[in-house]
């Protein structure tokens, strides 16, 4: 099967894309694009809250996120009546939550807050 | 010793007869000689120097100085004439020279003094102001730029010992051992009246000789043991000073070598951290994907539940409808009318209940299953994010903690740095060598005397029994020990009096060097080192490296030296300075203009107008007392000296 349909690209917003440079490449704080993409879907998928991308800006190729199929497999139950495609855009969506919350973290505090995000992990993924 | 007048005839660029007046009104003491190059400058102060001490020594150079024009006339006179004042006495110098009829150069030199003319000149004049000290009054660039290199110790040492009259105690230190020789060669004629006691005579001089030499290279070696130690001494103060930095510097590498392994371990962790960081958001969703894995789990249990149920009432239905009227039950009850009614109605209860149970739809167990996986992954992830983030926040708290006292530590330091400490201790094992090799050398050469003065006893005694002492042999000898005696009075005269000036001298030179220098904010003073080298001395008291200093900067330095030596003598004799500013930059050239009224009750510049012109003469404006032009003539080659009124 396609992932997300087949889908060639993930987008972020034009606002959104020059933080995600900043995060990992001037303030080399994650590994890479794919990862600081994924723990900003997970906060927008914690948060429950889609944040709608009006100028899209192309970030990664989509087979570069997700390896596993966890976020495909998780939307898909979530929105078990919507296309695959449209489950791409609301983990872009999501993603774009995320990455406005952490520069909010950001701004605040001069730094990012691992203490809220380390606060999230479940008691069962820790060792 | 004050200049009124100086008459100058035929001498070099001038021709004919004219006078320069010295004499200028109370309380201004410069006098300016503006002139281009080549127009007659430092002709002027060669003549002064003529007339003193008749400097042109050879025939020739007397024959060149004479007047081109005045020599093509037939003329063959030149004269300076001197007049000047020294401890109320008028003194009145004149030196000619004359071709006269044979073309030969004559030179006459007659001595005033108070107009009576004096029986020995030279000494007159010797007495006033020897011409050895005479460098330091009428100097040019040449003379300034001997001790520009800051590293020319015979110059230096000379200039020293010239301003302090150290040649005549040389010579007289010359004249004591020529003395020693001749009482010496006397003894031997006195004793060698046969050849045995010549012989035996000649030996005994040849160990005091002996004895002489190695007494003076123990002197030497003293000398250098105890330089060597001071300076042994100097080291281990300053080593001693450091000690606390020292520690300071131990503690600052502890902590620089902690804080880099420190280092390391924090990237270590910042390593493990982004890795774990992967995982982070997988570990994130795992609240979602259970909720959504049990709602499934629920779903799939309602699901075989209903096909359960859809199963059975087939079942029961398909029984039923098998059932015909007449044939037994499975229980034995025969199948009558009122059983075929019953099960009719059981069927159709059935069936009523299997259609309110609806059309049941295949459910998908693939995302179920896909769900499952996703989650055992999750499930799998065991993140340590927590502790990394405690281990990293610790080490950088060490790192920082390190860092802090490190900063203190250098404030502490006062740049002091391990280079300079380290080459402090190198410099303590150099010296320490030395001093080793210095004590071995004065054991041996004290062996050595020891050993010679024996020798010399025994030949002493030989000889005295060979030759017993006459009343005249005694006196000789008595009279060598005295002479020697004074010989070495002289030497260490000598020797006490350069160590006294030498200080002085420096002190003289580092005040005028705070008034001409233009980084007064940077030198403290100069320093004439023991092999007679200059430094310059920073705030800091820290030497400042000769490579560090410009040209202009050393021009001045040596200025200042000269004016430091020419305040240590005890003569007193006008500045003639001839165009000094050659290399200076403005601030150097001001503050020398300011500082010339200071340096003597007369002060005669002889300057071009790139020394001294309109942007820079109101420096000295109020001090200038007089101001003379030298205009040259192309035509005839001459030079006229006027005053500018």
């Amino acid at each position: 099967m396609a992932k997300f349909g087949g889908s060639p690209k993930v987008y972020a917003s034009d606002d959104t894309k020059p933080l995600y440079n900043m995060f990992v490449d001037e303030l080399k704080m994650f590994p890479s694009m794919s990862d600081l993409f994924h723990l900003c879907a997970a906060i927008g998928i914690r948060q429950d809250k889609r944040t709608e991308i009006k100028e899209k800006y192309e970030m990664l190729n989509v087979y570069s996120i997700d390896k596993e199929d966890i976020f495909e497999t998780l939307l898909e139950s979530m929105m078990p009546d919507v296309a695959p495609e449209q489950r791409l855009v609301a983990l872009q969506e999501y993603a774009e939550t995320g990455i406005l919350y952490l520069k909010e973290v950001y701004d605040r505090d001069g730094r990012l807050d691992w203490d809220y995000i380390l606060g999230l992990i479940p008691a069962e993924c820790l060792r | 010793m004050k200049f009124k007048e100086m008459t100058i005839e035929n001498f070099g660029v001038y021709y004919g007869r004219m006078t320069i007046d010295f004499r200028m009104p109370p309380g201004r003491n410069i006098l300016v000689v503006d002139g281009n190059n080549g127009w007659g400058k430092t002709t002027l102060q060669k003549a002064i120097r003529f007339c003193l001490y008749g400097v042109l020594k050879s025939q020739s150079e007397r024959l060149d100085y004479i007047n081109d024009k005045a020599k093509r006339e037939g003329n063959g006179h030149m004269m300076v004439q001197l007049t000047f004042e020294q401890s109320g006495k008028n003194y009145q110098v004149t030196r000619t020279v004359d071709t006269g009829g044979n073309g030969k150069p004559e030179e006459d030199f007659t001595v005033l003094v108070n107009g009576v003319v004096s029986k020995a000149p030279s000494s007159v004049i010797d007495d006033v102001l020897p011409k050895d000290a005479s460098q330091f009054f009428f100097f040019d660039g040449e003379e300034i730029k001997k001790y520009t290199s800051l590293e020319n110790p015979e110059a230096t040492m000379k200039a020293i010992e010239l301003v302090l009259g150290i040649p005549a105690i040389r010579n007289a230190i010359d004249h004591v051992e020529t003395i020693i020789k001749s009482t010496k060669k006397k003894l031997d004629e006195e004793e060698g009246r046969d050849k045995n006691a010549a012989a035996l005579s000649k030996e005994v001089n040849g160990y005091d000789d002996e004895v002489d030499r190695i007494e003076k290279d123990l002197k030497d070696l003293e000398e250098q043991k105890v330089k060597l130690s001071i300076w042994n001494d100097k080291i281990e103060k300053d080593l001693h000073e450091n000690e606390a930095a020292q520690e300071s510097l131990g503690k600052m590498n502890k902590n620089k070598s902690e804080i880099s392994h420190l280092t390391e371990k924090f990237e270590e962790q910042t390593v493990l951290r982004m890795s774990e960081l992967a995982l982070l958001p997988f570990a994130l969703l795992r609240g979602r994907l259970n909720d959504a894995l049990e709602s499934r789990l629920r779903e799939k249990g309602k699901y075989q539940s209903r096909l359960q149920d859809e199963s059975r009432l087939e079942g029961a239905i398909q029984f039923l409808k098998s059932l015909e009227p007449g044939e037994s039950c499975a229980c034995g009850t025969r199948i009558g009318a009122p059983e075929e009614i019953f099960i009719n109605k059981q069927i159709e209860n059935y069936t009523k209940r299997l259609s309110s149970l609806g059309k049941t739809t295949d459910m998908d167990l693939v995302g179920l299953q896909r769900l499952e996986r996703a989650m055992g992954r999750i499930d799998a992830i065991k993140l340590q994010l927590p502790e990394i983030a405690t281990r990293v926040r610790g080490i950088q708290g060490d790192i920082d903690d390190l860092a802090a006292e490190n900063k203190k530590l250098e404030e502490k330091l006062h740049g002091i740095d391990e280079r300079e400490i380290k080459e402090l201790n190198k410099k303590r094992d150099s010296v320490r060598d030395q001093l080793t090799k210095i004590v071995g050398s004065i054991d041996w050469n004290e062996g050595l005397l020891k050993n010679t003065k024996v020798k010399r006893a025994q030949k002493q005694r030989e000889l005295d029994r060979v030759s017993p002492k006459t009343a005249v042999s005694s006196r000789l000898a008595r009279e060598i020990d005295l002479t020697k005696d004074v010989g070495k009075a002289l030497m260490e005269y000598l020797e006490s009096t350069v160590e006294d000036k030498r200080g002085r001298i420096q002190d003289e030179t580092s005040e005028v060097h705070r008034m001409l220098t233009n980084k007064p904010q940077v030198y403290s003073s100069v320093r004439i080192n023991d092999d007679y080298t200059f430094s310059l001395v920073d705030k800091e008291g820290k030497t400042v490296s000769n490579e560090g200093i410009s040209p202009g900067e050393k021009e001045i330095l040596a200025l200042s030296f000269i004016a430091g030596l020419n305040r240590s003598t005890d003569k007193e004799a006008p500045i003639v300075m001839d165009t000094p500013f050659a290399r200076l930059d403005n601030v150097h050239k001001t503050n020398v203009l300011k500082f010339l009224r200071n340096l003597g009750d007369q002060v005669v510049i002889l300057s071009t107008d790139q020394d001294i012109n309109a942007s820079n003469i109101g420096t000295i404006e109020p001090y200038i007392g007089k101001k003379l032009e030298i205009k040259y003539d192309m035509k005839t080659k001459t030079s006229v000296i006027s005053e500018v009124r």
